[in-house]
C-alpha cells in the first residue's frame, strides 16, 4: 500500500480573515486563522490534524477543498497524470476538479437532507457530475451501501429512519460515491457514541485498505488520532507546532504543547495515579498573537528567548518537524 | 461506603414519555443510593436514560415525560427526609430544593447561560432567590464564588455577557452558579463534553478541588469512560433505562462483569496501544426506543447471549460480591479477564 507517491502538498499556506469595523467597513486587522502551514500527504496514508478549537484545523480543510480561497501559499494536488494547483484553479475548472476530493462531516444529523431518500443523498454527487443516472446510478448506490455496511433494502428510506451511526455510514457512502482520491474527514466520529465510534473508525480503516484511499483527518481526540493516522500534525493558533509519524508524536514528542495535550487526555487506568501537567490559561487570540513563540505564555519551559524571537518549524530528526526554540534540549514525556 | 449515610435513595424509579407515536420507557425501574460526599458516575450511550434519571431527581422532566412509579427519597438528615416524587413539580418546596440543595450543570455552557443577562446577574439571581441577602451582598458572594472556580479577575468578569467569554470560562461560570448556594448534591450532566481536552482537564481538576471544599455529593453523568475513571469512586453502567452493572471504579475498569461494560471498554481507542489492533466494537445499535423489551435489554447485541433464557427473561441486578452488582445471567461463566 505504501507507494511513495505524494498526493497532496501544501506549501506556506496562509489564510487571514480581515476584521472590519465602522460604517465604511475599514479593515482593522487580521485574524491569522492559518499562518504559514506546510505539509504533504502520501497516497494511501492518513494525515491527522489535532489541536484545540479555534486553532484553524477546519479552515485548512476548507482551504484544501477550496470552499474558501487562501490568502497566499500553494496547495498542489498530484493526480497520476498531472499536477493541479488548487489555489490557482479558475472557477470553471473547479467544479470538475472537486470530484477528486470529498468531505465527511461531523454531525450526521445535520449533514443529511431530511427530505431526500438515501438513494437521492448518495446518488446526488453521481447525478451532479453526470457520472451515472437511472438504473446504473441505483446499482452504484446499492454497491456503496453494501461497502459501508448498510442494508440495501433501505434504499428508499429517509434519514430520520436511521440511527446516528447508520447516518454517518450514509455520509461516508456519499463521500465515496465518486471514487475520490482524497477524503477530508472533519471530526467524523466526535458526535457518535463510543460503541458506534469504534464501528465507524473500523469502517474508515477497512475502506482505506480496500481502495487505497487517502484521508485528511481532522480531530481533537488524540486517542482516535493515534488509532487512525500515519502522520500527525499538531496545530496551535494557526501554525503547525509539531509534525511527525504517529509513533514519534506519541512516544518521542518534542514540543511542550504536544506534551500538554497528551497529559490532558483522561485515561482509563484505575488506581494508577499519574503525574499530570495542566495547561493554564486560554488559547492565544489569533488576531493578536503574543510576540515570539505563540505558546510561550502557557509553556512551563519558556525562557527569555521564547518571549521575543519567533520560532521557525525546524527538522529535528528526519521527518520530525518542531516549532520550538528548546526542542533539542527538552526531554519530554510521551505516553 | 457501607456505613456512610445516604443522601438520596432512588427506589424502583420508572419514567415514561407519552408521545403520539407510542410510549417510551426511558427509565425502567432503577434502585440507587447516593451517599454523602460520594462521587457517583453514570455511564451509558445516548438514550440509556442517564439524563432522564438526573432530571427526575430535580423534577424537571420535560413534557410529555412523567414519573410513573417509584420513590426518590432525599435525606436532609438521617431522619428528616422528603419523597421528591410526591412533591408538586411547580410547588414551593421543590423550588426551594432546586438550585440550592440540589443543583445541576448542563453540557453546553453557551446554551445554559442566557445571552441577555450578564454572568453576575445570572449568578446573583440564584443567590437572591435562595438566601436572605440584599443585592450588594449577593454581588459580593457572586464575586467570591467566581474566584473560587478560578475565573481570573472576577470583579470584571461579573459584568460580562456570556458571549464575551470562552467556552471554558462560561463552564466555570455555570459551575459557580450551581455552587453559589452550597448544594448538598451537584448533578453534572456531561459537564466537559463540549470542551477541549486541555480545558476539560482544568475543569475536572476544579471539580475534584471543589468537592473537597464544599463537602457535597456529585453525580457525574458522561459517556466518556476515561473521564469517569478519573473522577468517581462508584460507577453505574446504564443500558436502555436499566442499571446493568454497578461497582467501585477500580473494579469496573479492571474486572468488568457485564458483557456490555466489557464491550464498551474494548471499543474505546486507548493511547499507547498499537494501532494495528482493530477496535472491537459492539455489534448493532441501541434498539428503537418504542420497542417493548421483554428479555435482557442487551441480548440482541450480546456476544454470549443465550436465546433460551436471555431472550425472554430480564436478569435482575444481582449482588455478586459485597460492592459489585451485575444484571446478567451468565456473569460468572463469561468472566473475561480484562487486562491490557
Amino acid at each position: 500500500m505504501q507507494n511513495d507517491r505524494t498526493l497532496l502538498q501544501v506549501k506556506n499556506l496562509k489564510k487571514y480573515f480581515p476584521i472590519k469595523k465602522g460604517v465604511f467597513r475599514k479593515v482593522h486587522g487580521y485574524v491569522k486563522a492559518v499562518d504559514d502551514v506546510s505539509f504533504s500527504i502520501k497516497k494511501g496514508e492518513t494525515l491527522s490534524l489535532v489541536g484545540e478549537s479555534g486553532c484553524g484545523k477546519t479552515t485548512i480543510g476548507r482551504l484544501i477543498l477550496r470552499a474558501i480561497k487562501a490568502t497566499s501559499g500553494e496547495i498542489i494536488f498530484h493526480l497520476s497524470d498531472k499536477e493541479v494547483k488548487i489555489n490557482k484553479l479558475h472557477e470553471s475548472e473547479l467544479k470538475a476538479f472537486r470530484k477528486y476530493m470529498q468531505l465527511i462531516f461531523q454531525d450526521p444529523y445535520s449533514s443529511l437532507n431530511p427530505r431526500m431518500t438515501v438513494l437521492e443523498i448518495i446518488g446526488e454527487p453521481l447525478l451532479v457530475n453526470r457520472v451515472a443516472s437511472g438504473k446504473v446510478l441505483e446499482d452504484r448506490v446499492v454497491e456503496l451501501m453494501e461497502l459501508v455496511g448498510l442494508n440495501s433494502k433501505y434504499l428508499r428510506r429517509y434519514p430520520h429512519a436511521f440511527s446516528g451511526g447508520q447516518r454517518q455510514r450514509i455520509g461516508v457512502a456519499r463521500a465515496l460515491a465518486l471514487n475520490p482520491e482524497l477524503v477530508i474527514a472533519d471530526e467524523p466520529v466526535s458526535a457518535l457514541d463510543v460503541s458506534i465510534q469504534a464501528q465507524i473508525l473500523n469502517l474508515l480503516k477497512d475502506i482505506q485498505q480496500k481502495q487505497n484511499l487517502t484521508y485528511f483527518f481532522i480531530s481533537h481526540d488524540l486517542s482516535v488520532v493515534e488509532y487512525i493516522s500515519d502522520t500527525v500534525a499538531v496545530m496551535y493558533v494557526g501554525q503547525i507546532v509539531e509534525i511527525a509519524k504517529t509513533k514519534n508524536i506519541f512516544n518521542h514528542l518534542k514540543h511542550p504543547y504536544t506534551e500538554a495535550l497528551l497529559s490532558a487526555v483522561p485515561r482509563i487506568d484505575p488506581g494508577e495515579k499519574r503525574e499530570r501537567y495542566f495547561l493554564s490559561g486560554e488559547v492565544a487570540d489569533p488576531a493578536n498573537p503574543p510576540d515570539g513563540c505563540y505558546f510561550h505564555p502557557r509553556c512551563r519551559y519558556a525562557e527569555s528567548i521564547c518571549k521575543t524571537k519567533p520560532v521557525p518549524l525546524t527538522e529535528v530528526v528526519t521527518g520530525h518537524f518542531v516549532r520550538c526554540h528548546l526542542a533539542e534540549e527538552l526531554d519530554l514525556k510521551g505516553i | 461506603m457501607e456505613n456512610a449515610s445516604a443522601l438520596i435513595e432512588v427506589k424502583n424509579l420508572k419514567v415514561n414519555f407519552f408521545l403520539d407515536e407510542g410510549t417510551v420507557e426511558a427509565v425502567r425501574g432503577i434502585n440507587l443510593n447516593i451517599y454523602r460526599n460520594q462521587t457517583l458516575g453514570i455511564v451509558g450511550e445516548s438514550g440509556c436514560g442517564k439524563s432522564v434519571l438526573a432530571q427526575a431527581i430535580l423534577r424537571i422532566i420535560p413534557y410529555p415525560g412523567k414519573i410513573v412509579e417509584g420513590e426518590i427519597l432525599y435525606y436532609r438528615s438521617d431522619d428528616d427526609f422528603v419523597d421528591l416524587v410526591k412533591l408538586n413539580n411547580r410547588g414551593k418546596e421543590i423550588r426551594n430544593i432546586r438550585g440550592s440543595e440540589i443543583s445541576i450543570i448542563f453540557q453546553e455552557p453557551m446554551t445554559a447561560l442566557s445571552p441577555l443577562y450578564t454572568i453576575g446577574n445570572q449568578i446573583m439571581e440564584a443567590i437572591i432567590l435562595h438566601q436572605k441577602v440584599n443585592k450588594k451582598e449577593a454581588r459580593e458572594l457572586a464575586i467570591d464564588i467566581l474566584s473560587k472556580v478560578g475565573i481570573p479577575r472576577p470583579d470584571l468578569c461579573i459584568d460580562q455577557y456570556p458571549f464575551v467569554l470562552s467556552g471554558g470560562l462560561c463552564q466555570r461560570a455555570v459551575i459557580a452558579m450551581a455552587l453559589s448556594c452550597s448544594p448538598n448534591l451537584l448533578i453534572a450532566d456531561e459537564p466537559t463534553t463540549a470542551l477541549d481536552v486541555t480545558i476539560q482537564a482544568q475543569i475536572l481538576k476544579l471539580f475534584q478541588d471543589l468537592q473537597k471544599e464544599f463537602n457535597m455529593s456529585v453525580i457525574f453523568i458522561t459517556h466518556d469512560l476515561a473521564v469517569i475513571s478519573e473522577m468517581t469512586n462508584e460507577v453505574v453502567v446504564m443500558y436502555l433505562g436499566l442499571i446493568v452493572e454497578q461497582a467501585p471504579a477500580i473494579e469496573i475498569f479492571s474486572s468488568p462483569l457485564h458483557p456490555y461494560t466489557q464491550g464498551l471498554l474494548r471499543s474505546v481507542p486507548k493511547l499507547g496501544i498499537e494501532s494495528s489492533e482493530r477496535l472491537q466494537s459492539i455489534k448493532g445499535t441501541v434498539p428503537d426506543p418504542f420497542e417493548k423489551i421483554k428479555g435482557c435489554p442487551f441480548f440482541p447485541r450480546c456476544p454470549l447471549g443465550d436465546s433460551g433464557i436471555c431472550k425472554d427473561n430480564n436478569p435482575v441486578l444481582n449482588t455478586v460480591s459485597p460492592d459489585h452488582k451485575v444484571a446478567c445471567f451468565f456473569w460468572d461463566k463469561k468472566k473475561i479477564n480484562y487486562a491490557k
